[in-house]
């Protein structure tokens, strides 16, 4: 009876210690699409970082808007002075829940994340479909939402109305890894 | 006359098309640096009021010193403050310790990492 019992007792401290861990990814990838008959516009951003607690399912997202890459030199003025004004609001952030996570499972789950995007001065509340891929404790996020410009206080002059897509399509990429904290 | 208009019409054209389809990126390892200071430092300045350290260093050219306290594939952590990232491959030749001058543009501060960030950087020395 003790022996089983201390057995246990050990066992379920060991759950609980390898649980109650974060993962972090310091260079995720979110990259956005916008298409229009007038021009395509792409830009990525590979300085993405982002900590998930394994244990409580939840999950922080910090984007700095400086670190797009455009193809056009033009188009990322625009964006930081005209668009996102990144001097005044320099991040966009994430924070949420992944809904019924359960770190264990190897290999490919697809669930829902639930939570607040915040991206020059405006909070959202959006829900992400997210295909997370656990390869020996390394998460692997990845999935594709859509988003509207409106939605953001962001104002495109009329004049290049028609050059940027009404709704807008983000993909992202998150490679975790332990963290030492 | 006709021909006149046509030209600089033409010419004109040539010009905006340049400017908008062609207008060059900003090649931040020839841009002189608006200030030179420490990893210590400019993280204590975004610790301590993060819009003003926004408004005095956001994309400008910092050159900055610090000691390597982490390296990964692409970026090196200086003073365990700042994370810099450079354009090529040059992480591979520092040692953790090794005290570095590289030049780079400000990116922000990461709230999750508690780390502000540069990008596009060289070594200076």
């Amino acid at each position: 009876m003790n022996k089983s019992f201390l057995a246990l007792l050990i066992i379920l401290g060991f759950v609980i210690t390898q649980n109650s861990e974060k993962v972090i990814a310091r260079q995720g990838q979110v990259s956005f699409f916008s298409y229009t008959s007038v021009e395509n516009i792409k830009a990525e951003n590979n300085q993405v970082s982002s900590i998930i607690d394994l244990q409580e399912g939840t999950i922080a997202v910090d984007m700095l808007m400086n670190a797009f890459i455009f193809e056009k030199a033009l188009m990322r003025e625009h964006f930081n002075e005209s668009y996102i004004e990144s001097d005044i609001y320099p991040k966009a952030t994430f924070e949420g829940k992944i809904l019924n996570f359960d770190a264990n499972i190897q290999g490919t789950q697809v669930k829902m994340i639930k939570g607040v995007f915040k991206m020059h001065g405006v909070s959202k509340e959006i829900e992400i479909k997210t295909k997370i891929e656990n390869n020996n404790d390394s998460y692997l996020l990845s999935g594709v939402f859509e988003t509207f410009v409106e939605d953001y206080n962001i104002n495109i002059p009329p004049l290049l109305a028609g050059n940027i897509a009404k709704s807008i399509e983000v993909n992202f990429k998150f490679e975790y890894l332990p963290y030492d904290n | 006359m006709l021909l006149g208009v046509l030209i600089t019409g033409l010419i004109s054209a040539v010009l905006v098309y340049n400017y908008v389809f062609n207008s060059a990126h900003r090649d931040i390892s020839n841009e002189e640096a608006t200030v030179s200071l420490s990893a210590k430092a400019i993280f204590e300045q975004f610790q301590t009021n993060e819009a003003l350290a926004t408004t005095n260093y956001l994309d400008q050219v910092i050159e900055m010193k610090g000691d390597v306290t982490s390296i990964e594939d692409n970026d090196v952590v200086l003073s365990s403050a700042v994370q810099v990232s450079f354009n090529s491959q040059e992480t591979l030749k520092f040692q953790k310790g090794e005290q570095i001058t590289i030049k780079g543009r400000c990116v922000g501060y990461d709230e999750l990492l508690e780390l502000v960030k540069i990008d596009q950087s060289t070594l200076i020395k």
